[in-house]
């Protein structure tokens, strides 16, 4: 069914180019006014669609709106198309619902920056970019959005681009995500080649009916839906921050605390896992590349939580929080649970961007600071943001009834259950699932430590600051209590499936995604109590260590392991690594490129080498120019000379017609301009330089006494003048 | 008198005004032999027309009278111009034109 999708993200982007061209005239309020009702309309036009025209239409593909042809060439044609299905209207609603909070939240937060407006204008073009992103029907349209976010990201990290540190960051980011980019880009070229259409549901159609050009084998035994599979993960690695791309995110974390809440938390970064479980039917199609992802996922999970360990800055460690958490999300679509994956993309969505909202709370009271050991006790002083903080926690950490018990045991389980590897591949599962256990045993721990440090205990803030401590305005806390509110309730959506109402999520998405795994509700109740243990094992554990302040325990562990807690605080030196393996002889290949290429043959060689070239050419012409006018003079005779004695030579004939019959020739001229005065023609048939025929006839024949080859020569003279000009050609006599 | 008698002073004035203006250094004579060259011509343009009785030349030669006259008068102008401002009128001299 047609339908006016557009409009949802054309309303920020409107707003967003408005706000470039014009906010700096418009006071604060006019800003954020406008910002924050193209989003809520945004909002308002999605949930419309999501809630009364969707679900009569989710079993048929839902809505789609073609705005026109965006390019076409032979018989590829690729329309500027949205489609809103079972997954991208859910995701559609958590970006637009997420969006309009965090757009609320900054008006606090950022009340009293200079660049207001150019804030909001990017904020906006963020969710115009994302919602184009998960709106988008075909991979080109998907690909505009993509870059789109990425770009926005830079923009906004390095929002505050006066610090370098900021600035670096921004391209830090940007850099890691093209990286990625040319995944995605190779990844939707193979299957274009292999399925000829950049459309999703036509893609996923193949996929489904296992066509044979997806399943060829294109490269090392591979087939070729493998290969764009494992491409389009690693643009997915990129954007979602996962091993070996992920270096990036806990960097971003220099940018706006809600950017942090928006970008790199609740939306942007989960763009990865909505990508793959889009195509997840090509996944499924190559259980090798589902495997990867698993894998990359479950790694990512456990390292990103250990490195959260020893992290000292607030935002820090919740950027380790959402690595490890989006490492969670890539287990559930690598492992064919799709469902399970977006469900805890959706509760993940509410709690991170709580945390993080809380995180700005309490930098917005410590005075911009977000180092957690010079915090503690807060939870006196910033009662409400202490709530909503202990309930996302709780979420986080997996405790039971909060929502991120649930999507993660949905993800836990769907990993031991799972049945898409196939016999030789049938490890990955159960490996995953446990490795995913430890991870939330550390992710438990973590996020416990944070808790401890920052909101119970004794305050260990300078007396200044800690005067200064207060709770933050309406238009913070009144986001925060929504999220917290989200944070606890999402979990419903995706209630185990024996239980009543169970699996909704799994339900409402298996016509976008396939039906999801069943469970036996034995295995499910052995992981529930063993992920509750964890959880609260987690959480003693921390306490044990750092509650009211970092205890006895927790120095004692320092001083007994001091290399493993530096090389942990030191995040296992990678970006280290990664600056001797790659920036240091990417930068020496580019001084070298630099000074050779570009100094010796282009600036050299070539430009120099032509400039030089002219100027000695000029420098011979110059002896030319005497000064003289004489010589002038007699230079221009002569030119006069040889100009008369040019044109006074005989036109060139406009056909020679060469007849042979046997061994006779006959050769016409035809005049090539009426002249005056008549011309001679001599004809020289046998090539020995005498004229054979001789008169004012232009035409002649001759016969040869022998066979052979002959050179005929004519030569035309204007007895006016005395001037000639001669035809040669060759003549095959046989 | 044969027209080719008139032919060949026309041709041997031509060559010394030729001679003149190639050689002579004084932009004065210069001027003189150009005014030699057009002299040459119109006696040619005299004597064919005379041979082939036809009067478009005793016309023609009317214009290079008033043509010469106009040259000498631009030419004249050009070298007291030059002579006033560098106080000769040797073309040796008057090289500005030189790269």
């Amino acid at each position: 069914m047609l339908s006016q999708l557009h409009i949802i993200p054309l309303l920020p982007l409107l707003s967003a180019a408005y706000l470039i061209l014009a906010g700096r005239h418009h006071s604060r309020r006019v800003v954020h006014h406008v910002a924050c009702m193209a989003v809520g309309a945004a909002l308002l036009v999605s949930a419309d669609a999501f809630f009364f025209a969707l679900p009569a239409l989710v079993e048929s593909g839902g809505l789609t709106d073609v705005v026109g042809t965006w390019f076409a060439s032979g018989d590829l044609r690729v329309d500027l198309a949205l489609r809103m299905d079972a997954l991208s209207g859910l995701m559609c609603l958590v970006v637009t619902f997420v969006g309009a909070l965090i757009h609320i939240y900054s008006t606090g937060y950022m009340a009293h920056d200079e660049d207001y407006a150019r804030f909001f204008a990017y904020l906006n073009l963020f969710c115009g970019a994302m919602l184009l992103l998960v709106l988008g029907d075909s991979l080109p349209v998907m690909f505009i959005g993509w870059e789109g976010v990425g770009l926005c990201s830079y923009l906004l990290i390095g929002f505050w681009y006066g610090e370098a540190a900021n600035a670096s960051a921004g391209k830090k980011a940007f850099i890691t995500n093209r990286v990625g980019d040319l995944g995605f880009l190779i990844g939707m070229f193979l299957l274009f080649r292999a399925a000829s259409t950049f459309d999703i549901p036509a893609i996923v159609d193949t996929a489904r009916a296992g066509s044979a050009t997806l399943t060829a084998t294109l490269w090392w035994g591979q087939p070729v839906a493998f290969w764009a599979a494992l491409f389009l993960f690693l643009g997915a690695a990129g954007k979602s921050a996962q091993i070996p791309l992920y270096v990036w995110l806990p960097d971003a974390m220099a940018g706006p605390t809600p950017v942090s809440a928006l970008i790199h938390a609740a939306t942007m970064v989960t763009a990865g896992v909505y990508m793959v479980a889009r195509l997840g039917a090509l996944y499924l199609l190559a259980p090798a590349a589902l495997a990867v992802v698993a894998v990359v996922g479950a790694l990512t999970a456990l390292f990103a939580a250990v490195i959260a360990f020893a992290q000292n800055d607030f935002k820090k460690v919740l950027a380790y929080s959402t690595i490890s958490q989006l490492g969670f999300m890539f287990v559930g679509v690598g492992t064919g649970n799709f469902a399970g994956g977006i469900f805890h993309l959706f509760t993940h969505a509410f709690f991170k961007a709580g945390l993080f909202l809380c995180a700005g709370s309490v930098m917005h009271a410590m005075a911009g600071s977000g180092d957690i050991t010079r915090m503690g006790g807060l939870c006196r002083k910033l009662p409400w943001t202490t709530w909503v903080f202990r309930i996302c926690w709780l979420a986080i950490c997996g405790v039971p009834v909060f929502s991120g018990f649930f999507s993660k045991d949905a993800i836990v389980t769907g990993a031991f259950a799972t049945e898409v590897f196939g016999p030789h591949l049938g490890w990955v599962g159960p490996a995953a699932g446990a490795s995913l256990l430890a991870a939330a045993l550390g992710t438990a721990f973590y996020m416990s430590r944070l808790y401890f440090l920052v909101f119970t205990g004794e305050c260990r803030a300078d007396p200044h600051t800690r005067e200064h401590l207060h709770e933050s305005p309406i238009e913070m806390v009144g986001p925060l209590l929504v999220l917290g509110l989200g944070a606890l309730l999402a979990g419903v959506v995706g209630l185990p499936s024996g239980w009543p109402h169970g699996d909704l999520i799994g339900h409402w998405l298996a016509p976008a995604v396939g039906r999801s795994l069943e469970v036996s509700s034995g295995l499910e109740w052995r992981v529930m109590a063993g992920s509750t243990a964890i959880a609260l094992a987690g959480i003693g554990l921390a306490r044990l260590f750092f509650g009211g302040g970092a205890r006895e325990p927790a120095r004692r562990f320092v001083a007994a392991l001091p290399r493993l807690v530096a090389v942990v605080r030191g995040k296992f030196f990678v970006d280290e690594i990664y600056q001797g393996l790659v920036v240091r002889p990417m930068r020496g290949l580019s001084r070298l490129l630099f000074l050779v290429v570009d100094r010796i043959l282009i600036d050299r060689l070539l430009v120099g080498g032509w400039a030089v070239l002219v100027e000695s050419m000029g420098r011979l012409l110059r002896l030319l120019q005497v000064g003289d006018v004489q010589r002038y003079l007699a230079v221009f005779a002569i030119g006069l000379a040889a100009l008369v004695y040019v044109m006074a030579r005989p036109a060139t004939p406009s056909e020679v017609k060469i007849r042979v019959e046997g061994r006779n020739l006959a050769v016409e001229l035809s005049d090539g301009e009426a002249r005056p005065g008549k011309l001679d023609y001599g004809f020289d048939f046998d090539g020995d330089g005498r004229e054979d025929v001789l008169g004012p006839t232009p035409s002649a024949s001759w016969s040869y006494a022998r066979p052979g080859r002959y050179r005929l020569r004519v030569r035309i003279t204007d007895p006016q003048w005395n001037t000639s000009r001669t035809i040669e050609r060759s003549i095959d006599i046989r | 008198m044969p027209t080719y008698a008139y032919i060949l002073v026309s041709l041997a004035l031509f060559f010394v005004g030729t001679a003149g203006v190639f050689l002579r250094r004084n932009a004065l004579i210069v001027l003189m032999s150009v005014e030699l060259q057009l002299a040459a011509g119109t006696l040619a343009l005299l004597a064919f027309s005379r041979a082939l009785g036809d009067q478009r030349g005793h016309v023609f030669a009317f214009f290079v009278m008033a043509i010469a006259a106009a040259e000498a008068a631009v030419g004249l102008a050009v070298v007291v111009s030059v002579f006033r401002t560098r106080r000769t009128t040797s073309l040796d001299e008057v090289n500005d034109l030189k790269g």
